[in-house]
């Protein structure tokens, strides 16, 4: 039964790899040469690639720079510093894009683009660098520098092999922001694949040059994954002993104190500063076009309920793939685990054509509803509710239910009794994160929102497009308090200590 | 001859707490073992001379040069080795290229620098290409101090460092370590909470608690002449007995008349017995009477816990082949001289 649900899962979130490669197939090797083989594929392509390059770099210096200031120098006030890096977050990209060019048309441009997604995406890397920062044995560091090692030299060879998994990871992550990120880009006027990708859709609803370019999309994606995998693999980065986390000594900043708190303040005024100030102002202009209360509320419970369904669903979901895998290890389990994390490396934008694509060819009652829009969330954001649900799944250790079982549970009874009261908390916060992710996605819910639908999101997105700053500004700020919650929470979870 | 360390007026503390309370120190040269139960702050005080607690007070000076006290030496440039307690081996480095971690680029002949480490520590030359992962524990504490000793310290300072090892690993691999540290000729600071290791490795021992050194010695001296009843409970396991003296050499208490070690004012005194110094004879044989409470069988021998008729618990050490039972009557004796401290006024 459990493995029934399982399999359904996995298959569900290989439906877009699966229509991808599909419609390619389709299409036919020489259409798709003629499509692909064009100056204005090329120049997509060089704009992708310089802003994943560029915007990965600088989200990771940006990342690994400031999480090793907060953990490892005696920079004053570091708890309030944490909490401002990780802030950005809490700024959808969109609505920091819509802040900057709002504000200045100079970062309509390639400088500009990659400024402002570095703003809004290099807290991907500072997050898991320091939760790796504050695992890290702090001995390790002091051998080293008893060894007669200055700070830098410790930290090159010394602090900073043994974070890179996590600074790789989170760049990873950034990529994969990167190539599906839409909102942002269109309105800096930065065209990338997935920005094209929409335009073919808008011209020409759902022809094969977007699937081509979705395959395109996807190949990257994969590309990511797989340099990723192969970066880390020669990595030995198993820790040795169990070792005392206790307090590292940190490096005195003494001169470097001011341009160091300098330095912060800058990138707070400039990820934060700048898109609040822009809402603030265009809010208190936009007061004289008096805000429609109606459509807002509107907006917001459509938005919450939305949020709420998606975030059970996807949880809900997560559960059995779970289960499967930490305590039926197997062959299938996994493959099914894995099968979800490939739709990790899916863009929004691909999950939202297959499904179009898909609910017109198989199930056209189902098109242009909420079911759609809903399963498309799902396979979205199932990688994120699966990693949060298995770290609480992993705190039960098995010998409970064995126990349980011993006193005479039946299977159902020991779920019911023992793992699921125990894994609850960690479910609430896994559908919590989900919900908030939803809350304030765009690219997807353009395409698969059923008419008259309107989300925060689709509302900010259709004022700030049309350059009706001022109406958007409400539902701009709206998105942002939505997000605190699971920035916060996010925040948190980075500085608990390992222990 | 300068002390390889010398410690004066140490005072450390956390937020306002003092945790070192004006510790003097000198280790000449050989194995000094910090000895005393967990947050008595003996890690705190090796890492005060390693250079990452800054202390409030007190000097340091390492081989003739000061470290601490007018003005504070970096920790990198103290020329201290430091082994923590699980090693911290760089895991990304393979063993060649961590025990050449501390080297200069202008040491020429690094490579033979490592080999010689490895055979120092007793361990062959085919390991320097394995991982830290690849090693047991006792190997990776010995690598650990290859690394540390490869600079040519002066003196090397181990935080616990056999903890983490299993009871079979942690005495060959503490021979192995102060072997490998005599013939380095560096000096050793060893703090650790077992009082075997710290009596069996060290040329001389520390006793401390709450932050201060309640006596410091030679291990045959702390553990046969304790300065402190508190040393003597701590280390010998010694049950603690009130006793009356009268004339100075004997001492009267609830296990009769008994010997003392040295001569002791008239008075109310506290006595130390050790417990291999109580004899456990069946029941009417001479001595105190008394029944058994409880044993634990070691093998080589048992600790028996009996208590006198009069009410005080004592602990007593028996030979394997002779341990009673529990509730069984018996008679307690005393063998040797016995160490008493004053009563405080």
């Amino acid at each position: 039964m459990l493995l029934v649900v399982g399999v359904g899962v996995a298959a569900l979130t290989l439906v877009p790899l699966g229509y991808v490669l599909w419609t390619t197939a389709e299409l036919g090797a020489d259409e798709a040469r003629d499509f692909l083989w064009r100056p204005r594929i090329g120049e997509l392509l060089w704009n992708t690639v310089r802003l994943l390059v560029a915007g990965v770099a600088a989200s990771a210096v940006l990342g690994v720079v400031g999480a090793w200031v907060v953990e490892r120098t005696d920079v004053p006030g570091r708890g309030w510093w944490h909490g401002l890096l990780c802030a950005p977050l809490a700024v959808p990209a969109f609505v920091n894009g819509y802040g900057w060019v709002s504000t200045t048309h100079a970062v309509q441009s390639f400088p500009g683009a990659v400024m402002v997604v570095t703003l809004s995406y290099y807290p991907l890397v500072y997050l898991p660098t320091v939760a790796a920062l504050r695992r890290l044995d702090p001995a390790v560091e002091e051998v080293a520098t008893s060894l007669g090692r200055g700070g830098w030299s410790v930290f090159a060879r010394v602090t900073l092999p043994a974070v890179s998994p996590a600074v790789l990871g989170g760049a990873l992550l950034v990529g994969l922001h990167l190539l599906a990120e839409y909102g942002a880009l269109q309105l800096l006027n930065y065209p990338t694949l997935t920005t094209a990708i929409l335009q073919q859709y808008a011209t020409v609803f759902n022809g094969p040059e977007a699937t081509l370019l979705a395959l395109v999309l996807v190949s990257f994606c994969l590309l990511l994954l797989g340099l990723e995998l192969l970066l880390r693999g020669h990595r030995r980065r198993s820790r040795v002993g169990s070792g005392s986390s206790g307090d590292p000594v940190r490096i005195r900043l003494g001169r470097m104190r001011l341009p160091v708190l300098a330095g912060l303040t800058g990138l707070a005024l400039w990820a934060l500063g700048v898109p609040l100030a822009a809402l603030v102002r265009w809010l208190l202009r936009g007061t004289s076009a008096a805000v429609d209360l109606g459509e807002l509320s509107g907006a917001v419970v459509t938005t919450l309920g939305l949020a709420v369904s998606g975030g059970v669903t996807a949880t809900a979901l997560a559960v059995p793939v779970v289960w499967l895998a930490v305590r039926n290890r197997g062959l299938v389990t996994t493959a099914v685990e894995r099968s979800v994390y490939t739709a990790s490396a899916m863009p929004g934008i691909v999950i939202a054509l297959a499904l179009v694509t898909v609910s017109i060819r198989l199930v056209p009652s189902l098109y242009q509803t909420v079911v759609v829009l809903l399963v498309g969330y799902t396979i979205l954001f199932l990688p994120r509710a699966v990693v949060s649900v298995r770290s609480t799944f992993e705190l039960v250790p098995p010998g409970l239910e064995e126990v349980a079982r011993n006193l005479g549970c039946t299977g159902p009874g020991v779920a019911r009794r023992v793992t699921l009261p125990l894994v609850l908390p960690g479910l609430t916060a896994a559908t919590a994160l989900v919900s908030l992710a939803v809350a304030t996605e765009l690219t997807a819910t353009l395409l698969l929102a059923p008419l008259g639908t309107d989300t925060l999101a689709t509302r900010f997105w259709s004022d700030a497009s049309s350059i009706a700053y001022g109406a958007a500004a409400p539902y701009g700020l709206a998105l942002i308090v939505l997000s605190i919650p699971s920035t916060w929470l996010l925040g948190r979870l980075s500085i608990r200590s390992a222990s | 001859m300068t002390a390889a360390l010398e410690i004066r007026g140490l005072e450390a503390g956390y937020r306002g707490t003092p945790v070192l309370r004006g510790l003097d120190l000198v280790v000449p040269d050989g194995v000094t073992a910090i000895l005393g139960p967990s947050g008595c702050g003996k890690t705190t005080l090796l890492r005060a001379v390693a250079g990452f607690v800054t202390p409030s007070a007190g000097t340091v000076t390492v081989a003739g040069s000061e470290v601490v006290g007018r003005r504070t030496v970096p920790a990198r440039l103290r020329g201290l080795g430091y082994v923590p307690q699980d090693g911290a081996l760089f895991p990304h480095l393979s063993v060649a290229r961590n025990v050449r971690f501390g080297l200069p680029r202008s040491v020429r002949d690094a490579d033979a620098r490592v080999a010689e480490m490895l055979e120092l520590v007793e361990l062959p030359a085919t390991m320097a290409t394995r991982y830290p992962h690849e090693l047991s524990g006792g190997q990776q504490q010995r690598v650990a101090l290859a690394r540390a000793l490869a600079p040519r310290p002066r003196v090397v300072l181990l935080d616990e460092p056999f903890s983490s090892l299993d009871a079979s690993l942690r005495e060959d691999t503490g021979r192995a370590v102060v072997r490998a540290l005599r013939a380095a000729g560096a000096a050793a600071v060893l703090v650790t909470h077992d009082q075997g290791e710290a009596l069996s490795l060290a040329d001389q021992v520390a006793v401390m608690l709450d932050g201060a050194f309640l006596q410091v010695g030679s291990p045959g001296s702390v553990y046969l002449t304790p300065s402190d009843p508190r040393v003597a409970s701590f280390l010998g396991h010694a049950s603690l007995l009130d006793g009356k003296v009268a004339d100075g050499r004997e001492a009267t208490c609830a296990l009769g008349v008994v010997p003392l070690q040295t001569t002791t004012a008239p008075g109310v005194v506290r006595l130390a017995v050790r417990a291999e110094q109580l004899q456990i004879r069946s029941a009417g044989a001479d001595g105190a009477p008394a029944e058994v409470v409880d044993i634990s069988f070691y093998g080589h021998d048992a600790t028996v816990r009996v208590r006198l008729d009069s009410g005080e618990e004592l602990s007593a050490r028996t030979p394997a082949t002779s341990v009673p039972t529990a509730g069984d009557r018996v008679s307690v004796r005393v063998v040797g001289d016995v160490v008493a401290f004053a009563e405080g006024p």
